[in-house]
């Protein structure tokens, strides 16, 4: 097969295989390319550091070329690509049913000579409006005979930052393929505003400064529209304060501190996920249904398990005030191995009900030691308040204890919605697994973005962060709405008795169970701490 | 005193699976004259590979136990023959860093291997289920751990006093040079020492593995915990790392139920205590430094 | 003479280059550049005790931390202007090294390693557990950059404004300590790592002139972490764990700690690397580890170190 590219640039005139490697040329492109014997045209997009060679693909996709005789792009031939196959992969599927409707491939010829030629090309065409100045620079392209709907335009691009390394690094996995699974169908579908999505993910390390420093990546060299992401509460306090100075939008999916759409809240931060004071709310109406009156807690020893012990104490004093909150709570240290000196400690203290604040890693260690010492068969209540995470679920399978209460800002099989039916169906297919509420919040984050550009008409992060306020969009936890008070999503978490294993979906199920209504759990925003 | 029971059987568990990773640091320490950085890593090494054969290819924990530390060993004779060799004639923090350079390297490698997700396998049947002394109800297999440790703690003692493989790499410990004269081959025994460290290493990770969640990042966190104790039992002691290990596991045991405030800085305190007062640690020879 | 006027030429041009960065690169560069000096002279200022004095040090982040953690309570808290939170940053973390110099220049080589790393770790432990000062594993976050002070008029929150800060602090602190390692202070720590009897011999307290470098040596890692926190907008207890350390240690090699400017060049190499190969893979850890198990088996000099080995014997 005879493979050809054309290159276009403001400076210089090329055809040829290889890519520019001029010094000094730096720049963001696009090069589309094909095979001359079918109908499609690889997109890829290119960035290039100073003095260096093209530096990787940003997002490669495919076009169908109209009546132009282009093919499949070999994504082989780029570096970086190897992770990617999936993004492609729907892409080839559909290249394969059009096949048939190929016209006559020998009358393609490169006609495209300069970046002029392209532009006005292009511009002839329904679908790719513009080609941004910011690539200008580069910008490569394939002859695609006189009508073509293959676009050099810049994608939509969301920055993303989860926990990608270490222990929890399976709630950033969760979260990327929440991610990847919203981009493939937005894609499908034509994309925003005719633009196509495509996400860059960077490794927040579980540290506030590796996030910082990942946000200003993604804003200053990766140039996204908008920002998402953030696991942990300690992350997230970091980061938040540091988002005005980058002005792009923050939708943070999973950190639950209060404070970021309290104390901390500003104009470019929202948060689709439930909060700490929405969960513990919810936590502590099942507390105060269960009749247990000495509280005690374990959580791990930084903000979010503090806070959670915190304000599960204070809804709990308001809807029973005759509760005891126990002086002796156990704060073992995130990533503690071995908890069993933490949980001796609890059982000690003969309480009537613990509030188990723990995740990731630390949850699965906990649970299994806590088998060991027969404390689920203790008398007392427990409650996990994101013990529904199927991270975790399906980690220790028939390990959870059965009988217990769970909290998770999620469940997959508690929404029955059409959003919601589609996306766990799609996602049980590509991964083999149910969602989780990483992935959930993830997947709900690009479609959050989706919603406010075509609101704000414009992938202007700046008129983005305002269509944010007080938008209302779909997402499996149902229609969900950032509050302009505080701009905190309202919505509520799901609680529920762990029950038998489900052969289907390699997790305990949820039964009874109880998905709280946003607007009951939401403190009002005059109670957050925020303003506006 | 159920509290003090159930603290104190914790810390013997804790203590006595310490144990068994630190006493292969401390080995190779003595023997090779390194501090293996890597360590921590061919602990989890073992961990890994045992859930291999346990939840992956459904194999019984007895055969893993087996299996899996040997598989260790022969990875750390590799790493003992390409790398660590380059380095034995040189300043001791070569080999310092170059284990370190090994610990990012396996570290790395295990998650992309089995990714980064937690793994879990589950206890033999026959250590299943809890037993109960004074009222207090404690796992059994924290018992089991107790014992290997013990049998480990046994086994070295009479490896090293009562066979002549075990004379023979205490006098390659005393100098190298002079076993060499005594048609002692030196580099296989280094080689065979450090492959025994790593084994039982990876014996502790399998042991391990029923107990606490496999993750990546598991390594890390036993090496400062192993050097710790090698530091408060003495460098080359080896009842000095029983003791090293028992104050460290009584730390933990009782530093976590009873101060957990201050819990995490208790290790540290310790270790710095010791090598202020006796830097040579609780049981080590006269230092050489 | 002519290679001592070719390293003047040569520093005047990094020096030029490094004031005209910001009008070359991309302005994502700017942080990038920012944190490469800020870790070089972390780097530089271990290498005060490692390559000068022969001690390695698993606990020199403590002092890095204590240096941020000055500095973000003093913004949080008090709002100072900068020039005194990084003189106080300086103070604290002096007293500090001063504190654990005192213990750990008693012992040597790897029992030395040892009790630093134990020191280090105990900071870090305090910073994670004091939660109603340090704000536990969280840290200080959310602090106000406010002037720099001594009557300068500089928007700090720019981060162009706040590089050329960086650039000039750094600049003079390698200055200072490029001064007090050719000073005779400086060829005695030499003396002292080539061969440490030999100095106690000639009648010298060996002991001491090891706290001071130590002491130094913390001062000027207190000074790095004092211009990290507001640059990083967070002091936070990873920046006193022992990998902090040992990021510092690897700068080192990776640059060669034989030449006062390698740890620089290593933290350039190291900060790089890590900014590109983490935009194609999260197993940055994998590449890192092979480079230097690569560096410490066939180039111990260090990258910088082979190049100017080679350059000068010529």
């Amino acid at each position: 097969m005879l493979r050809f590219q054309a290159l276009i640039s403001e400076h210089t005139e090329e055809h040829g295989k290889t890519l520019p490697d001029a010094a000094g040329e730096v720049g963001r492109g696009c090069q589309v390319e094909g095979y001359p014997d079918s109908n499609f045209v690889g997109r890829s997009c290119f960035e290039k550091r100073p003095g260096g060679p093209i530096d990787r693909v940003l997002a490669p996709h495919l076009y169908y070329s109209g009546t132009a005789a282009l093919g499949v792009a070999s994504h082989a031939s780029c570096p970086g690509t190897a992770g990617l196959r999936q993004r492609v992969s729907p892409g080839v599927d559909r290249a394969r049913r059009l096949e048939a409707s190929s016209t006559d491939p020998a009358t393609t010829t490169i006609t495209i000579t300069t970046r002029q030629e392209v532009e006005s090309m292009l511009n002839q065409t329904r679908t790719i409006p513009r080609v941004r100045t910011l690539c200008t620079a580069v910008c490569l392209a394939l002859g695609l005979g006189v009508t073509t709907s293959a676009s050099a335009e810049d994608p939509v691009r969301i920055g993303a930052i989860y926990i990608m390394s270490g222990s929890p690094s399976v709630y950033g996995q969760f979260a990327q393929q929440g991610m990847q699974l919203a981009v493939d169908e937005i894609n499908e579908e034509g994309g925003i505003l005719g633009h196509e999505v495509e996400f860059v993910l960077e490794d927040s390390q579980i540290k506030a400064d590796a996030a910082i420093q990942a946000a200003r990546k993604l804003v200053y060299s990766e140039q996204v529209h908008g920002l998402m992401g953030l696991d942990s509460s300690g992350v997230a306090t970091g980061v938040v304060p540091v988002v005005p100075e980058l002005q792009r939008p923050f939708i943070i999916t999973h950190a639950a501190t209060p404070d970021v759409t309290g104390k901390l809240c500003n104009r470019y931060t929202y948060r689709l996920s439930v909060n700490i004071s929405q969960n513990t709310k919810a936590a502590a109406e099942i507390a105060e249904q269960s009749g247990a009156k000495r509280w005690t807690t374990i959580g791990p020893d930084y903000a979010f398990g503090h806070q959670s012990w915190e304000f599960f104490g204070n809804y709990l004093k308001e809807l029973d005030p005759e509760v005891e909150l126990m002086e002796r709570t156990a704060f073992p240290r995130f990533g503690n191995e071995d908890f069993t000196p933490f949980i001796n400690n609890v059982m000690d203290a003969k309480p009537d009900g613990v509030l188990v604040s723990l995740w990731g890693g630390d949850l699965v260690n906990f649970i299994r030691q806590a088998n060991n010492l027969g404390f689920f068969d203790r008398d007392f209540e427990v409650l996990m308040t994101l013990g529904g995470a199927t991270e975790v679920m399906s980690a220790l399978g028939n390990d959870v204890p059965e009988g217990i209460w769970v909290g998770t800002r999620y469940w997959f099989a508690a929404h029955d919605n059409d959003v919601n039916n589609a996306f766990v169906t799609a996602y049980m297919e590509r991964y083999g697994k149910p969602p989780s509420y990483n992935a959930e919040g993830a997947y709900a984050g690009i479609y959050a973005y989706k919603a406010a550009i075509e609101k704000a008409g414009s992938t202007d992060p700046e008129a983005i962060t305002d269509a944010l306020s007080g938008l209302t969009f779909p997402a499996p936890t149902g229609s969900l709405t950032f509050r302009e008070g505080d701009h905190q999503a309202v919505v509520g978490p799901t609680w529920g008795q762990t029950a038998a294993l489900s052969e289907e979906y390699g997790v305990r199920m949820l039964d009874p169970m109880k998905t709280f209504d946003g607007d009951l759990v939401t403190p009002d925003v005059s109670e957050t701490g925020c303003s506006l | 005193m159920q509290s003090f029971i159930a603290a104190l059987l914790n810390s013997l568990d804790i203590a006595l699976l310490l144990f068994v990773i630190a006493v292969g640091l401390n080995i190779i320490f003595g023997v090779l004259n390194v501090i293996n950085f890597a360590h921590g890593a061919l602990y989890m090494l073992g961990a890994y590979f045992a859930y291999t054969a346990m939840g992956l290819l459904g194999l019984s924990f007895w055969v893993a136990l087996v299996v899996a530390p040997l598989l260790v060993a022969v990875v750390a004779i590799a790493i003992e023959r390409l790398m660590l060799r380059m380095v034995y004639d040189r300043h001791i923090t070569d080999s310092l860093l170059l284990t370190f350079a090994l610990l990012l390297i396996i570290d790395e490698s295990v998650r992309m291997i089995w990714g980064p997700s937690i793994h879990v396998v589950d206890p033999p049947a026959l250590l299943t289920g809890t037993f109960s002394v004074f009222g207090v109800n404690y796992p059994i297999y924290g018992l089991f751990v107790i014992a290997v440790g013990i049998a480990m703690m046994l086994g070295l003692w009479l490896l090293f006093t009562r066979t002549r493989l075990g004379r023979i790499v205490r006098a390659a410990a005393l100098d190298r040079e002079m076993a060499q004269t005594l048609g002692i081959n030196v580099p296989m025994v280094i080689t065979g020492v450090f492959a025994f460290g790593a084994w039982i290493a990876a014996v502790g990770g399998v042991v391990a593995a029923p107990m606490r969640a496999i993750g990546p990042a598991m390594g890390e966190k036993i090496i400062i915990e192993s050097f710790i104790v090698v530091v408060i039992g003495g460098l080359g002691s080896f009842p000095g790392t029983l003791l090293g290990a028992l104050v460290l596991g009584f730390i933990h045991g009782f530093g976590g139920r009873f101060l957990p405030e201050i819990n995490l800085v208790l290790p540290y305190i310790g270790m710095a205590l010791v090598l202020l007062i006796k830097p040579q640690g609780l049981m080590g020879k006269r230092a050489s430094a | 003479m002519t290679t001592r006027l070719m390293i003047v030429g040569v520093l005047a041009l990094v020096l030029a280059a490094l004031i005209l960065l910001p009008y070359g690169v991309p302005y994502f560069y700017i942080f990038v550049a920012t944190e490469i000096l800020i870790m070089g002279l972390f780097a530089a200022s271990f290498n005060l005790v490692f390559g000068y004095t022969g001690m390695l040090s698993f606990g020199h982040a403590a002092f890095f931390g204590m240096g941020s953690y000055t500095t973000a309570m003093l913004l949080l808290h008090l709002q100072v202007p900068l020039v005194w939170t990084l003189l106080a940053a300086m103070l604290t973390s002096m007293l500090l090294a001063a504190v654990i110099g005192f213990f750990c220049v008693r012992l040597n080589e790897v029992y030395f390693a040892m009790l630093t790393l134990a020191f280090g770790m105990m900071v870090f432990a305090v910073a994670h557990q004091w939660r109603s000062v340090t704000n536990g594993s969280d840290g200080i976050t959310g602090f106000p950059l406010t002037e720099f002070g001594l009557g300068l008029d500089l928007q700090l929150a720019n981060p162009l404004v706040y590089y050329y800060v960086v650039l000039v602090v750094v600049v003079l602190a390698a200055a200072l300590l490029y001064l007090v390692t050719r000073s005779p202070f400086g060829l005695i720590l030499k003396a002292i790592s080539e061969n440490p009897e030999r100095v106690s011999f000639c009648g010298l307290n060996e002991r001491r002139f090891r706290l001071i470098a130590f002491i130094v040596a913390g001062l000027f890692a207190g000074l790095a972490g004092g211009l990290f926190a507001p640059f990083n907008r967070v002091a936070s207890p990873d920046m006193i764990h022992w990998s902090q350390s040992a990021e510092a240690v690897l700068m080192t090699i990776l640059g060669g700690s034989a030449y006062f400017l390698g740890p620089f060049f290593g933290a350039m190499v190291f900060v790089l690397l890590e900014t590109w190969i983490t935009s194609y893979t999260d197993h940055w850890m994998l590449f890192l580890g092979i480079i230097l198990a690569l560096m410490v088996m066939f180039f111990r000099r260090g990258i910088l170190g082979t190049v100017l080995d080679r350059l000068l014997r010529r």
